[in-house]
């Protein structure tokens, strides 16, 4: 075949690929198959046509908000950013990358769980619990964060590697709920022991969750999302929401925000108000995702723990957003060897 | 030499191949520099050449016998198992090292090197055994005759060294940019990191284009110096010539060593391809939580129900870079192989898309296309098929430029005498007497393209690809999901070179 | 006229000079047969002619127009209207295209009108006697049908200079014997400046006005046939 019949093929394959311009560009972190339907159900009810961009779960929620730094250098194209955590969120509006808006929608939700300067808003939460395989350990048997390191689990416990995700999310907020000497001692105990392969350290948390499920492990450092997958798929598991006493069980909400250069402002502020309905938190509280509502006034299923349950760890979100970055690059020194 | 197609298709490689590159390395600075030639992390530098090293060893160890085996001698079903040789390299690595995870207690280092190195031992069997189809019979009649097969193998083997040596280079290369391989076999035992964790956690908790790059820069350097010695061995010509009254040798007969090296070519296959695609069968139906037909049968009728936008995007993606790629890689690899002034300064410029972390080279992409003037265009489908025809352009360059140094070169001469002018030599004379060559580097370009999951993570049009999907599955734990849909996708990748085989069955040029 | 004229032409590949350098003037319609050793110099004399190989030094004129000034080509290889043929039963030939569409497709880059073309070709393959044989690949020819398409594809844009180079080798005494007739009855009839490299003289000395003789890429006898 001929090099310009070629290109006329190429051409005819590809130019479907185009599409015309949306009315809004949301970028979403939150999994694909709990946010999907939840957006086309908004482009039906609103008649808005949204592009919608999901992130890969290997990037751990770090890929869009990449992303979104990358293309505010010369065309920004998002309106939205659907995260499913908070720190990478905190540190866009640290660099003046979010827009203000206060949401009516989300007058009900608690303070902790929005930025004071109305730049990101948090709803339906995931809490950092420990999975424990019910075979190999008494889940009532383990009550602190620092049984992790206890000797008698040596090599039968878990975390992912904190250098992205909700771990580093929860690493970061340690050194805020513990103070600077305590956190360090428990990461870099974490790092020693991995070293060895006393601890498994694994590559997010839905490997630490399929590790113990499947009883590699004995009990590990993991979401209540992926926990709530083993649960259902019929593994003998259990959650410990460990610290009642203590420093507490660390919640990390979604957080939507609006982009300063958003081109398309006020659908984008059309989207937030409906996001943020009670009917949504209550939605995902269902789902498989199992996600916490932050609001006391949401229904929540019988699988989904609330703020009763457990001790919340306070968190000052703005903060963890200005230093997410420095302790990571301090954490990938200690776990990068 | 077409003066104006190679220039169209050298403005093509610099735009869709080197510019995402520039518009990278243009966010570094001096500073962030240095900050990555700390002792830390030149001691991960040092460990990660000593993986791509232990996975090239691995990868002759295998990778010579093996070819040779297949392509020289009778033993049963030689043809078959030249052609399944190929299938370890279409795997996913992550694919491989998980599910002998599952099957041994191996871990660390070493249980990296030998996943790498078995996944990459395809690139030196078909090399190598290229090369011993390209010794003369009267060679090998000449050897047989004063000392039989040991002495022809002793005189064989310096001949085909080279071919092995430069497949290898591409193994090193293949396994120190491999991050998902170390990462999991770390997560399960004791950790072994190496470099390309650094650049993969620099790129997430950077969050400043500028530092990621610069924190890739040892790793790209240790790259280019992989492939340096495979150019060097591509120049001087030692993998591909032949001389012009050329007998091909018969298969030698291995008598009572039949079967022995049957069983080799069986165990190799089985650790590297066969163990990996049963254990995603087998994980399809339930896994350990028992195996059923129905469980996979659902397993299947589920991917394909999610997954079928998806798998539709990866082929039309495929599809168009190899359709963009194909074109330019021949107009180049034509160039870079006749004409000697070019070629000097391009072939070291022709790997650099691939010496450069795929996430990074995404990052590029971004960096060049999302303008106003191409926002339409970035916004497009069309982003994805520039951006892998751009990242996959070396191989298909490589590809014809190894054709090219085949043709004699007399056909294009006697055209030029003839009156023929160069657009038309290289369109009507060529062309025609390269198909192997198109099919092969179509094939090529179409395989990596529905691998390609790194390049297109950050790039927005490129997130509808099937892989993506498969990641993404892959997180919530959907064993059976997940292992229908890698199927699924290896079917497609494996697909076309199937039907070849089957319909055709002409040997395809496809190695660069 | 001189139709091939040499001036000081040197010639070096590898490194190492494998011609030259030598002055060479070869007059208009004569047949000039080119003898010496393997490696001499013989081949890379008629790819010079050609403009197949660059001179480091010296200048080509073809017909009096200067067509290679050391390295620079100043005409290139298709616009010389040479006519060559390779040593070897049939190399490049062009493996993909049958007699009839080999032939064609010179006659029209030569810019011969399509109406006119079937006309040429055929006479080309008269010429050749390869009647019945015009679907035919060069894979499905025999050596001596393929040389002679070769020598057919040499003479099909009108060259005025007809390069040979071993054009007989691999032929058996008979075929040898009729193809150099026919050669030498399209030189004559044509009007052709041809230069013959052959390792045996004999076979073409009856045509032949002048033979020279080249060791180590010098001309070392140089007499009237």
């Amino acid at each position: 075949m001929h090099a310009t019949q070629l290109l006329a093929l190429a051409a005819i394959v590809i130019l479907p690929a185009c599409s015309r311009e949306p009315d809004l560009v949301v970028y979403c972190s939150l999994d694909q198959e709990f946010s999907e339907g939840l957006l086309r159900r908004f482009e039906s009810e609103s008649g808005l046509s949204v592009r919608a961009e999901f992130d890969i779960e290997a990037n751990k929620n770090v890929g869009l908000a990449a992303r979104l730094r990358e293309e505010a250098v010369n065309r920004p194209r998002c309106d939205v950013f659907w995260s499913n955590e908070c720190a990478q969120v905190a540190a866009l509006a640290e660099d003046g990358l979010l827009a203000e808006y206060d949401s009516p929608s989300a007058a009900e939700i608690p303070a902790e769980f929005r930025d004071p300067g109305h730049h990101w808003t948090g709803f339906a939460a995931r809490a950092r619990v420990f999975i424990v395989n019910t075979k190999l350990a008494d889940p009532t048997q383990i009550k602190s964060m620092w049984d992790l390191f206890d000797p008698k689990w040596k090599g039968q416990v878990a975390l992912a590697r904190p250098l992205a995700g909700t771990t580093n999310t929860h690493m970061t907020a340690l050194y805020l709920a513990l103070g600077e000497d305590e956190a360090r001692r428990y990461v870099e105990t974490a790092a020693e022991l991995a070293a060895d392969g006393s601890l498994n350290l694994a590559t997010g948390n839905a490997h630490v969750m399929r590790l113990v499920r499947e009883g590699h492990a004995a009990f590990g450092w993991t979401d209540t999302d992926d926990f709530n997958v083993a649960l259902q798929g019929g593994y003998p598991v259990a959650a410990v929401y460990p610290d009642r006493g203590g420093v507490g069980t660390l919640l990390i909400p979604n957080a939507v925000c609006i982009l300063e250069s958003a081109p398309h402002a006020d659908a984008a502020r059309r989207f937030v108000d409906w996001i943020l309905r009670p009917e949504i938190e209550a939605e995902l509280a269902r789902s498989r995702a199992a996600q916490v509502p932050v609001r006391a006034s949401v229904p929540r299923p019988s699988n989904v723990v609330g703020p009763d349950g457990f001790t919340a760890m306070r968190v000052d979100w703005g903060e963890v957003g200005r230093t997410v970055r420095q302790r990571t690059a301090e954490m990938q020194e200690i776990f990068l060897k | 030499m077409s003066r104006p197609l190679v220039l169209v298709a050298v403005a093509a490689f610099l735009v869709l191949g080197l510019a995402p590159v520039a518009m990278m390395l243009a966010r570094v600075d001096g500073a962030q520099l240095a900050d990555f030639l700390s002792e830390r992390s030149l001691a991960l530098l040092g460990r990660t050449a000593l993986l791509g090293t232990g996975a090239a060893l691995v990868a002759l160890v295998v990778g010579i016998p093996f070819g040779f085996v297949v392509a020289r001698t009778d033993v049963p079903g030689a043809s078959f198992w030249r052609v399944a040789g190929i299938l370890p390299i279409l795997l996913p690595p992550l694919v491989v090292a998980m599910s002998w995870a599952g099957m041994t207690t191996l871990r660390g280092g070493l249980a990296t090197t030998l996943v790498l190195g078995l996944c990459a031992f395809p690139l030196v069997s078909l090399y190598v055994a290229r090369a011993f189809e390209r010794i003369d019979a009267r060679q090998e009649e000449a050897a047989l005759l004063a000392g039989g097969l040991a002495a022809a193998i002793r005189v064989e083997l310096p001949l085909v060294l080279p071919s092995a040596l430069f497949a290898a280079c591409f193994a090193f290369v293949l396994s120190v940019n491999d991050f998902a391989v170390p990462d999991y076999v770390s997560s399960i035992g004791p950790k072994w990191n190496v470099y390309a964790d650094e650049v993969f956690a620099s790129w997430r908790s950077a969050q400043d284009t500028g530092a990621a790059v610069a924190a890739a820069l040892p790793l790209v350097l240790l790259t280019l110096l992989a492939l340096l010695p495979a150019l060097e061995l591509r120049r001087r010509n030692l993998l591909t010539s032949f001389s012009g009254d050329f007998r091909a040798p018969g298969r030698l007969r291995l008598g009572a060593w039949r079967w022995p090296a049957l069983a080799f070519v069986l165990a190799v296959l089985g650790v590297a391809a066969f163990a990996p695609l049963g254990r995603l069968m087998w994980e399809s139906g339930g896994g350990p939580r028992g195996f059923s037909v129905e469980n996979a049968r659902a397993a299947f009728a589920r991917a394909l129900e999610l997954g079928r936008s998806n798998i539709a995007s990866s082929l039309l993606f495929a599809v168009g870079a190899a359709a963009i790629a194909v074109p330019v890689g021949f107009v180049l690899g034509h160039a870079l192989e006749r004409l000697q002034r070019v070629g000097r300064w391009l072939a070291p410029l022709v790997v650099v898309p691939i010496a450069v972390p795929a996430i990074l080279f995404g990052i590029g992409g971004i960096a060049l296309w999302n303008r106003p003037a191409t926002g339409a265009l970035y916004d497009s489908g069309w982003m994805a098929v520039l951006l892998f025809a751009g990242r996959l352009l070396p191989f298909v360059v490589l590809a014809f430029a190894a054709a090219t140094a085949m043709l004699d070169p007399r056909i294009e001469e006697s055209a030029r005498v003839s009156g023929i002018g160069p657009t038309r030599r290289l369109v009507r004379i060529v062309a025609p007497t390269l198909t192997l060559a198109f099919v092969g580097s179509t094939l090529l370009v179409f395989v990596l393209a529905m691998r390609e999951l790194d390049a297109a993570i950050l790039v927005p049009a490129a997130n509808s690809c099937v892989l993506f999907r498969l990641y993404n599955a892959v997180h919530f734990g959907r064993d059976d999901f997940v292992a229908a849909l890698a199927l699924i996708v290896v079917f497609f990748v494996v697909a076309p070179g199937l039907l070849w085989t089957l319909f055709v069955g002409r040997r395809l040029e496809v190695l660069p | 006229m001189n139709a091939v004229a040499f001036e000081q032409v040197r010639v070096d590949l590898g490194g190492r000079t494998v011609l030259g350098p030598i002055d060479l003037p070869i007059a208009s319609r004569t047949w000039t047969l080119c003898v010496g050793p393997s490696g001499s110099g013989k081949t890379t004399l008629l790819r010079a002619i050609a403009g197949l190989v660059a001179p480091r030094s010296g200048r080509v004129h073809l017909a009096g127009t200067l067509a290679s000034d050391g390295p620079r080509l100043l005409v290139p290889p298709e616009r010389r209207r040479i006519g060559l043929v390779f040593q070897g039963g049939g190399a490049g030939l062009w493996p993909h295209m049958s007699v009839r569409s080999t032939l064609e497709f010179v006659l029209a880059a030569s810019g011969i009108p399509r109406g006119e073309r079937a006309r040429r070709c055929g006479e080309l393959v008269e010429l050749v006697e390869l009647r019945g044989l015009e679907a035919r690949r060069p894979g499905e020819l025999s050596g001596g049908e393929a040389q002679r398409l070769a020598l057919a594809r040499a003479l099909a844009h009108d060259p005025k200079v007809l390069l040979l180079d071993e054009p007989l080798g691999p032929l058996d005494a008979r075929l040898r014997r009729d193809l150099a007739e026919r050669i030498h009855r399209v030189h004559t009839e044509r009007g052709l400046t041809t230069l013959h490299v052959t390792h045996d003289p004999d076979e073409t000395r009856d045509f032949a006005d002048r033979c020279i003789r080249l060791e180590q890429g010098r001309i070392v006898n140089d007499e009237a046939a």
